[in-house]
């Protein structure tokens, strides 16, 4: 008879790779990703025997994560539900600032199939923070709507938008800054 | 007349907004004005549409096996610690 032991020695071979590829997904900090797998099996590990088998191993597994990870962002977002302002973009009168202002990428009809662009766009991705990441993420990755996505962070629509548009105010300012450097 | 006039930072908002499919038509002929006078705001609603169809087609970044292994590793013996 298989015992608890090694089953979840099997499940931590089998699954961890794509756990940490869907945390990863939603959670910029690499190290706070692998602690959300590593809560995640600790969990499973101890709900084994109430594991009643009517999802596969797999889906159980990632709806643990799941919840481990809208529990870190709820505590990230809690209280925080400020003003996102993209006032470093423009000027009082709402015009572009000089070194904002933007200006041509090249050959825009081939950045689409250009890898080297590519590599660009997700390092830019990298340096914008926390919070702008996960929504960005939960919206083009994980394709969730809006409403899903204020409801599982618990945050406003308003305040949703503006982590979206600040997103991609300094995603395009980054691209422009290192794509034409390069 | 003024309602027609929009600065670049509303424009630069109504284009997030377009996006998503959620123009009004009164917001769809203010920003087409604007955009038509402003080469900066239709360089950016280019630009956004771009990123936007790259963000939706691109995956999450490379995944390091020998970091996966280890991991397996470390997740594996804090398991049996804590087990009974």
């Amino acid at each position: 008879m298989e015992t608890a032991a090694n089953i979840i020695t099997e499940l931590v071979q089998k699954h961890t790779s794509e756990l940490v590829a869907y945390a990863s997904s939603r959670v910029k900090d690499r190290e706070e990703a692998d602690d959300l797998v590593q809560d995640t099996f600790v969990a499973a590990f101890k709900g084994l025997e109430n594991y009643k088998g009517d999802s596969s191993h797999r889906t159980w597994l990632f709806s643990i994560l799941r919840n481990k990870i809208t529990d870190y962002y709820r505590k990230f977002y809690r209280g925080k539900d400020q003003e996102v302002s993209s006032d470093s973009y423009f000027d009082k009168n709402g015009s572009w600032l000089p070194d904002k202002a933007p200006s041509s990428l090249g050959e825009e009809e081939h950045l689409l199939d250009n890898p080297e662009f590519n590599t660009t766009l997700l390092n830019c991705r990298e340096h914008l923070p926390e919070k702008q990441f996960a929504v960005l993420q939960m919206k083009y990755y994980d394709q969730l709507n809006s409403d899903s996505i204020c409801k599982e962070l618990e945050i406003s629509s308003t305040y949703y938008w503006q982590l979206i548009h600040r997103a991609k105010l300094q995603l395009r300012d980054c691209l422009q800054k290192n794509w034409l450097n390069e | 007349m003024n309602m027609l006039m929009l600065s670049c930072k509303k424009a630069a908002e109504l284009i997030e907004k377009k996006l998503n499919g959620s123009l009004s038509k009164t917001e769809q002929i203010q920003l087409t004005m604007h955009t038509k006078m402003c080469k900066n705001c239709s360089e950016y609603e280019n630009q956004q549409s771009i990123i936007d169809e790259m963000l939706r087609t691109n995956c999450k970044t490379s995944q390091n096996e020998q970091e996966c292994e280890d991991l397996k590793a470390d997740i594996l013996r804090k398991l049996m610690s804590e087990g009974k």
